[in-house]
């Protein structure tokens, strides 16, 4: 079936038509021309009618171009088309199981959808992964506009409609917007992208149902199991319900990496061993947690497996900062992640 | 003058979906109780099961089935077996 027109006098008139019919995050939206969605959908191979994904709770489908209406809306510019359609491929991916990532959108949880782009598009469309690539501002267009178009393509073409569908006690504020890059080039690790198992050079976004990002602030250590020590007090207070994600600060990663000498797994299996718990005597196992018996006593640990932490290196090298992000009813298999390729990039 | 724009919203997927089979009474009626392993939930269909079978003489014969994680919902294969014993299934969830 053809897509319905709005015909509307102008540009104003269509942005409050657009609020009028709760097609918004709450803030004004760049009305959707024909021919500039047309635009959108020539920089993907794809059928404009595709379904994207489903989502059987709300009975409703993306399609290509919907999710291409919804990026205009949003502000995107048309090759950033490809980020978004590769992000909700993931959102469609098998990993997640047949029902968490319903569940994980519509939990009081209040979980946003992080996506984290990797590889050479970043910087070909200038996706910020340095200062405050969290937050706005004029460098941020593209990082703002992705993830707002995810936002928008999760209420108007999933239907997933706050206090509907999307019973958020009180969600967060990366439920406008939840787009990063990694700063590969601060790195001192192989990219997300490499370590997912996509070869070098290769463009990638990774989705992740996660709550808002937790900073820790460690500015007293130049020795990684310091910094390290710091961030494991807080994880298990940044409560989530599987997975973490640390956004590591240039600053952090150079201390820790570059200065001694640590791997990425080796950090993940540091937090590991030092986020696990005394498990009360008596008390039940959790369902599918990690539990071992180490001098007679029991440890429950904070996720199932060290390969459960994902570590990537963002935000900007002028003070010593992690983010910690707990994920959400992300129930992929222990140690993965759903990381996609950008195609058509 | 006038702009045309385009409609955002996603397509309504439409599938055709039966009721199921109305139980002819309660009486000796295998009652499943299914409920998502959060608070209350499984006090709420306890207690729901429990009426049916004081005031109307259902069978509670199953164990209820739980999916094991919080807010979950059940498996395919955790319906079918609980279909596969039962008569008629109550559900809730709480929080």
């Amino acid at each position: 079936m053809p897509t319905r027109r709005i015909e509307t006098s102008d540009a104003f008139d269509a942005i409050e038509a657009y609020f009028d019919n709760g097609w918004t995050d709450g803030l004004p939206v760049v009305p959707p021309r024909p021919e500039v969605v047309q635009h959108f959908i020539a920089t993907v191979q794809r059928d404009p009618d595709e379904v994207l994904i489903g989502i059987s709770e709300t009975n409703m489908q993306c399609t290509v171009e919907t999710a291409a209406i919804n990026s205009v809306m949003a502000g995107c510019k048309p090759e950033y088309f490809p980020v978004v359609v590769a992000a909700i491929d993931g959102w469609n991916d098998k990993r997640w199981g047949p029902t968490a990532f319903y569940v994980g959108n519509a939990s009081t949880g209040g979980a946003g959808q992080l996506a984290i782009v990797s590889g050479p598009i970043r910087r070909a469309l200038g996706f910020n992964s340095g200062v405050n690539l969290f937050g706005p501002g004029p460098n941020n267009r593209a990082n703002a506009t992705v993830g707002r178009a995810l936002r928008l393509v999760m209420i108007n073409a999933l239907g997933m409609h706050p206090g509907v569908f999307d019973m958020a006690i009180q969600g967060h504020p990366g439920k406008y917007s939840y787009c990063i890059a990694e700063d590969e080039e601060a790195s001192p690790w192989e990219p997300l992208s490499v370590e997912r198992g996509f070869p070098p050079g290769t463009s990638t976004v990774t989705v992740i149902g996660a709550r808002g990002p937790i900073p820790v602030d460690e500015r007293s250590h130049d020795d990684a199991a310091g910094i390290l020590d710091t961030v494991a007090q807080v994880m298990p207070l940044a409560r989530g319900t599987g997975p973490y994600v640390l956004v590591m600060g240039a600053e952090h990663a150079q201390i820790i990496g570059k200065r001694n000498g640590w791997s990425k797994q080796q950090i993940k299996e540091y937090l590991f061993e030092k986020t696990r718990r005394p498990l009360a005597a008596g008390a039940p196992r959790p369902p599918r947690a990690t539990v071992k018996t180490i001098d007679g006593i029991d440890y429950l640990y904070l996720v199932r497996v060290p390969e459960d932490i994902l570590v990537v290196v963002a935000g900007g090298g002028n003070g010593g900062l992690t983010a910690i992000i707990p994920t959400w009813v992300y129930a992929v298999p222990p140690g993965d992640w759903v990381t996609r390729e950008i195609k058509g990039a | 003058m006038s702009l045309i724009t385009l409609d955002p919203t996603g397509a309504r997927q439409v599938q055709l979906h039966h009721i199921a089979p109305r139980v002819s009474g309660l009486r000796g009626t295998r009652v499943g109780l299914l409920y998502n392993v959060k608070h209350n939930a499984r006090e709420l269909v306890q207690e729901i099961g429990a009426l049916l079978e004081e005031r109307y003489g259902a069978q509670l014969g199953e164990p209820m089935l739980t999916t094991g994680q919080s807010g979950m919902l059940a498996r395919p294969e955790q319906l079918q077996d609980l279909a596969s014993k039962s008569d008629l299934v109550v559900t809730a969830i709480g929080d």
